[in-house]
C-alpha cells in the first residue's frame, strides 16, 4: 500500500509539480496556438514517427477489432453471410480476389477521371482514418504529404464533389478538414445564372447551407447545382467549379434580405476512401 | 539502475503499451460510437496509488500523447489529464481506508470531469466539443467504462509503480 501522506513536505512538492505542469501545459497550447514553427515541426515530426506504430497496432489487433466489428455488426454480418453463401458455389477464392483487384482498380480509375479537374494537377491518396476524438472533429487523415507537394489550403475532392482542405501537413501525411464541419466557410456558385454566395457546413454529413450572398431577387430553384470555386480570391480555384450539392429546400429571410439554401451533399462521408487532392493553394 | 529509474522506466513502458492499445483497438472498440480513453484511465489510477505527484506527471504524458492523436490543439489534453491524475490523487489521500469500490468510483467520477474538461478547454479553443450532441453520452459512457477497466489497470499501475501485481493497495 502507499505510504500515508507526509503532509507538509510532500502536500508542498505536489503542489509545485502541478504549478509547473499547468505553466508548461499552459505554454504548449499558447504556441500551439499561435502557430509556432518549433512547435508545429515537433509535432508533426512525432506524428510522422509515430503513424507506422499506429498502422503496426491496428495491424496486430486486426482480428480483435473484426472480432468486435462482427458483435456489433451482427445483422450486418448475418446478412453478408447469407448473401455470401449463395455466392459460395459460383466463385473460388481466386475470382473473389481477383474481383476485389478490380474494385479497388475501379476507385482508382474513378478519382483518375474526375470531369471537373480538367488539366489541373492532382494527387491521389487514400483516407487512412477517420475521428480519433470521441468529440465530433470534422477531419480526416490521408496518407500522402508534403514530399508529394501537398500544402496546407490544398482542396481535396472525390468524383461526387468537394470533399474539404487540408489544414495541416507533415511529410508523408495530411489532415483534412471537411466542408461538413460548421468552421468550414466557402464561396459558392448557384445555378445556372451562377448566383454566388457563402455556405458553411453544419455539422452533420447531409446538409450544408448557403446564408449569404443570395438576393431574394436571385433565381434559385430548388435541384440547382452548387459549386465551389468559380470566385476570384475564394479559398477554392477560381477556374475550376467543384460540385457541392444540389439545393433541396430555400428559405427567404426577409430580416436579412436574403435566401437561405439548405443543399444536399453530392459526396457520401459516410464512404470516404480514396481521395483526390488538388495542387491549388489560396493567394493568401 | 536506481529506483528512480526504474520507476520511469516501468510507467513509460505502461503508457507505450497503453497508447498502442489506445490507437490500435480501442479507437475502433465504440459502444455507441464512443471510445474508452485509458489514457486517461492510466493518469487517474497512477493518482490513486503513485499520489497527487505522480497523478500529475503520468496525466501530463498520457496526455501528449493523446493530443498527437487528434486534431486539436497541442497540450489540452495534457492539461486535462494531469489536473485530473492530481485530484485523483488528493482524493485517495482524503479516504480513511481504500477499497476496489472507492477506486472505482474515483476512475469513473475522474473520467467524467476529464472528459467534461476537454470539453471546456477545446471549445475556448474553438472546436463544438461543449456543444457537441453526444457530449453528455460521451462523459456517461467513458466514465462507466473507465470505471470497470479501472480494475485490470490498477494492478499494472501498481506494478509500473513497484508496489507489486498482488499488493493489496487500490
Amino acid at each position: 500500500m502507499r505510504p500515508l501522506s507526509q503532509p507538509g513536505k510532500n502536500r508542498q512538492r505536489s503542489r509545485y509539480v502541478l504549478l509547473v505542469i499547468t505553466l508548461l501545459t499552459i505554454t504548449i497550447i499558447t504556441l500551439d496556438a499561435r502557430g509556432v514553427p518549433m512547435i508545429s515541426s515537433a509535432r508533426d515530426s512525432s506524428r510522422d514517427a509515430l503513424a507506422p506504430v499506429r498502422g503496426a497496432a491496428r495491424w496486430v489487433t486486426t482480428p480483435f477489432r473484426n472480432a468486435w466489428n462482427g458483435i456489433t455488426g451482427y445483422d450486418e454480418l448475418r446478412e453478408e453471410n447469407e448473401k455470401l453463401r449463395s455466392e459460395l458455389g459460383q466463385d473460388t477464392a481466386n475470382a473473389m480476389r481477383e474481383q476485389n483487384a478490380q474494385e479497388e482498380l475501379a476507385k482508382l480509375k474513378e478519382q483518375l477521371n474526375i470531369s471537373f479537374l480538367g488539366s489541373t494537377q492532382s494527387q491521389i491518396a487514400r483516407v487512412t482514418s477517420g475521428a480519433s476524438s470521441n468529440f465530433s472533429d470534422y477531419t480526416v487523415q490521408i496518407d500522402k504529404g508534403s514530399e508529394l507537394g501537398l500544402a496546407v489550403g490544398n482542396p481535396v475532392v472525390t468524383k461526387g464533389g468537394l470533399v474539404g482542405r487540408i489544414v495541416r501537413v507533415t511529410t508523408k501525411r495530411s489532415v483534412v478538414q471537411l466542408i461538413t464541419d460548421p468552421d468550414f466557410s466557402v464561396g459558392v456558385t448557384v445555378g445556372a445564372d451562377q448566383n454566388q454566395g457563402v455556405g458553411h457546413g453544419t455539422g452533420n454529413t447531409r446538409t450544408f447551407i448557403v446564408d449569404r450572398g443570395i438576393d431574394l431577387t436571385d433565381e434559385v430553384q430548388t435541384k440547382d447545382s452548387v459549386f465551389a470555386g468559380g470566385i476570384e480570391n475564394s479559398i477554392m480555384p477560381p477556374d475550376l467549379f467543384i460540385p457541392i450539392g444540389t439545393v433541396d429546400k430555400i428559405t427567404p429571410d426577409e430580416a436579412a434580405r436574403v435566401q437561405v439554401l439548405q443543399v444536399n451533399y453530392t459526396v457520401q462521408f459516410g464512404r470516404l476512401d480514396v481521395v483526390q487532392v488538388i495542387k491549388w493553394v489560396p493567394a493568401s | 539502475m536506481n529506483a528512480e529509474s526504474t520507476l520511469v522506466l516501468r510507467w513509460s513502458l505502461l503508457l507505450v503499451m497503453a497508447y498502442l492499445i489506445q490507437v490500435g483497438f480501442l479507437q475502433d472498440f465504440r459502444p455507441l460510437g464512443v471510445h474508452p480513453e485509458i489514457m486517461l484511465l492510466l493518469a487517474i489510477c497512477a493518482g490513486i496509488l503513485g499520489g497527487s505527484s505522480r497523478g500529475a506527471i503520468v496525466g501530463f504524458f498520457a496526455g501528449l500523447l493523446n493530443d498527437l492523436l487528434l486534431s486539436g490543439s497541442l497540450g489540452i489534453s495534457a492539461l486535462c489529464f494531469a489536473l485530473v491524475g492530481f485530484a485523483a490523487g488528493v482524493l485517495e489521500d482524503s479516504v480513511i481506508r481504500s477499497s476496489r469500490l472507492i477506486s472505482m468510483a474515483i476512475a469513473a467520477v475522474g473520467s467524467a470531469v476529464g472528459v467534461l474538461m476537454y470539453a471546456c478547454l477545446s471549445q475556448l479553443l474553438g472546436a463544438h466539443s461543449l456543444s457537441d450532441p453526444r457530449l453528455w453520452l460521451i462523459i456517461t459512457i467513458v466514465s462507466v467504462i473507465n470505471g470497470v477497466l479501472c480494475l485490470a489497470a490498477l494492478p499494472l499501475c501498481r506494478w509500473a509503480e513497484g508496489l507489486g501485481l498482488n499488493s493489496r493497495a487500490y
